[in-house]
């Protein structure tokens, strides 16, 4: 399969060259920013996913310890919270690391054309770096609402108050990326008539 | 299975569920359950507010048409006018060529020789729209100031229903009408698929008005005023800045301005109606959303460049929210739609994926159809629209699919505003797919003038 893999990456990256060349922006960005996440998830998210999910999992133990809420277990990507009698042990999977919202974030970043090459390095670091903290920071969350909770909470914590806190930082990523930058840098006045084919009314 | 094994399978079912349908619920489902009531409860106030026929002081009013290459549509506007129920005598009609090439002008003099009793005028301005509407708020004479586009025509009562409206509430400067597209056309269509794109518009338009732009005006929130239709106090027009010539979404940027450095009142007026055209092709729909996405981002750099920081201005400025909701929701929505995709490639289970479609899409139809409910209570003095309206409502099964593929084009729209300039021509997808394939061809050629030349060089040739 991997020649088929390998075929695809080929085709994706000449039908993103001939949309450059051909100016469809459009196209460039929508093509080229969904054939990134899905190559990246496809050959890099198999060789990052266990280093990614154990460094999330050491620096979220920095917090735990710190307040005593739990064990950390970085090599086994595991959080470990004792609950009265019995233990709660949370492994970081896939979900859990982040890769998912890093993936798509550089995916959307690095075909975006209102940035040249060099801003997209800084904001990607600086982004990868803002999703890595908040990711912990939900992570911290969910365990001690566990330490206090119990296991029941765990389904809630986890597939709602977890996404929710995700979600709100991600759009406010977004904002600060996408559209703050782009309604500053907005060119105006540089609008030309065209044939009278082309005129659209405004409603 | 006991009881509670079953209730605890159910709520996990349900909460993977709120995860996942949570973005389009935040972002839409509930915004439109709440703008519901909110048109229900004016519609309330409304009815106790209502005065009686005799109440109203009729004034002098002037009519602005922008004219540009309008020859085939100019009679039927001004007949619109002619037969509209305000008196004639107290209408005077502004028609401000800016830059038309073909026999507007021809028209226009016939209609005068038909329609002798309605005092009309003819004036020449620089071109652009923005040029032609400046130069009819010097000229105009009538206490208010009503802009029509001359490829429409107006409902029989939406001039007294508007000028009424003025004299009814004093502290609003400025009306918009509700513009909907000429439904005898949309049946008339013979392509079966434009027909149903057509359908949908209408109900677009509908919606977008009576439901959308009316609970914005309740709230005191109206984004822009329709361009095509708009009234205004002839006292506010001359306080403003006039018209902006920079920018292809003029009509916004006048809204904006009247707002945010005047603080005038800004309304809709709900039974004013404008019929236009509906759109001619699926193609043009993707241009003209493209450019009034453009449009919205170039108002947004004039006015809010000092109002985007989203923690300190998403509660005290709506104008953010509506930023938020048309430009940053779309990077979002976009990777969600593919990660739907993405869903089935990680071995989550068909049936979750798809059910999880069908029933989001059951939520779009569920918030369209209370919309539909709105705007039916809304459409009055327009028996035959509302009938139309009621009788076509199995379009509402469609119009989410019809949203899906306009929040593509608008997303285009935000793309190709960055890198290209700005122009009243956008690229039909027919050009640019034209465009795309004279790439590939040429390199396809320079392929196979590259491998004859291998084959000469090698047989020495």
């Amino acid at each position: 399969m991997l020649w088929l893999k390998i075929a695809t990456f080929i085709v994706w990256l000449y039908v993103v060259y001939a949309l450059h060349r051909a100016e469809l922006f459009f196209f460039k960005f929508l093509v080229g920013s969904v054939g990134m996440f899905f190559f990246l998830m496809m050959f890099i998210q198999p060789i990052i996913l266990h280093p990614l999910s154990m460094a999330v999992t050491a620096v979220t133990g920095i917090p735990g310890d710190l307040f005593g809420f739990y064990d950390s277990y970085y090599r086994h990507v595991t959080l470990f919270i004792p609950k009265d009698t019995i233990s709660v042990s949370m492994i970081i999977d896939y979900e859990c690391s982040g890769i998912v919202e890093i993936m798509a974030f550089s995916s959307l970043l690095w075909f975006y054309p209102l940035y040249n090459n060099l801003e997209k390095l800084v904001i990607d670091t600086i982004g990868i770096a803002l999703i890595f903290l908040v990711n912990v920071l939900r992570l911290f969350l969910i365990a001690v609402l566990i330490y206090y909770y119990g296991n029941e909470i765990f389904y809630f914590a986890h597939t709602l108050f977890g996404r929710v806190i995700f979600y709100i930082f991600s759009i406010t990523l977004y904002f600060y990326v996408f559209t703050r930058p782009h309604i500053i840098r907005q060119k105006v006045g540089v609008f030309k008539y065209g044939n009278i084919d082309n005129i659209e009314p405004d409603r | 299975m006991e009881i509670s094994t079953i209730l605890s399978r159910i709520v996990r079912e349900l909460l993977f569920w709120l995860a996942w349908i949570i973005i389009p619920f935040t972002v839409e489902i509930i915004p439109s359950v709440r703008s519901y009531f909110i048109v229900v409860r004016k519609r309330m106030k409304d009815r106790r507010k209502q005065r009686k026929e005799s109440d109203y002081y009729l004034p002098e009013i002037t009519l602005a048409i922008p004219i540009y290459n309008s020859a085939d549509t100019l009679e039927a506007c001004l007949q619109s006018i002619y037969y509209s129920d305000y008196p004639r005598e107290l209408m005077d009609v502004l028609l401000i060529n800016n830059g038309s090439v073909d026999n507007s002008f021809e028209v226009y003099s016939n209609c005068l020789v038909e329609m002798k009793d309605l005092p009309m005028h003819w004036l020449n301005s620089g071109q652009g729209k923005a040029k032609a509407l400046n130069m009819a708020i010097f000229n105009s004479q009538g206490k208010y100031v009503i802009h029509v586009d001359s490829d429409g025509k107006l409902h029989r009562k939406a001039i007294k229903n508007i000028v009424k409206r003025f004299e009814k509430s004093p502290d609003v400067d400025c009306l918009t009408g509700v513009v909907l597209t000429d439904m005898e056309i949309i049946e008339q269509t013979d392509d079966f698929f434009l027909r149903v794109v057509r359908r949908c518009e209408f109900f677009e338009y509908c919606q977008s008005f009576l439901a959308g732009r009316n609970y914005e005006s309740e709230r005191d929130r109206l984004y822009t005023v329709a361009g095509a239709f708009s009234a205004f106090r002839k006292s506010a027009l001359m306080k403003s800045q006039l018209y902006n010539i920079l920018t292809v979404s003029e009509d916004t940027q006048f809204t904006f301005q009247l707002r945010t450095l005047f603080d005038k009142g800004i309304r809709l007026c709900e039974n004013a109606f404008f019929i236009v055209d509906p759109i001619d092709s699926l193609s043009r729909l993707y241009t003209q959303r493209q450019r009034w996405q453009r449009g919205e981002i170039e108002v947004s750099h004039m006015f809010l460049q000092d109002d985007l920081h989203i923690l300190r201005d998403f509660f005290r400025n709506f104008m953010i929210r509506v930023l938020l909701y048309d430009h940053t929701f779309a990077f979002p929505r976009m990777i969600w739609y593919f990660a739907i995709i993405f869903l089935v490639f990680i071995n989550y289970p068909m049936w979750l994926v798809i059910g999880s479609v069908i029933a989001i899409y059951l939520l779009y139809v569920l918030s369209v159809y209370l919309s539909y409910k709105n705007v039916h209570a809304y459409l009055v003095d327009v028996d035959d629209v509302k009938e139309y309206y009621r009788s076509r409502r199995s379009i509402l099964w469609l119009l989410p699919l019809y949203n899906f593929a306009v929040f593509w084009m608008r997303l285009a729209g935000i793309i190709n505003s960055i890198k290209r300039t700005g122009s009243w021509k956008t690229f039909t997808p027919e050009e640019e797919w034209a465009s795309f394939k004279e790439v590939v061809s040429n390199d396809f050629m320079t392929i196979t003038d590259l491998r004859k030349g291998i084959i000469k060089g090698i047989h020495n040739e």
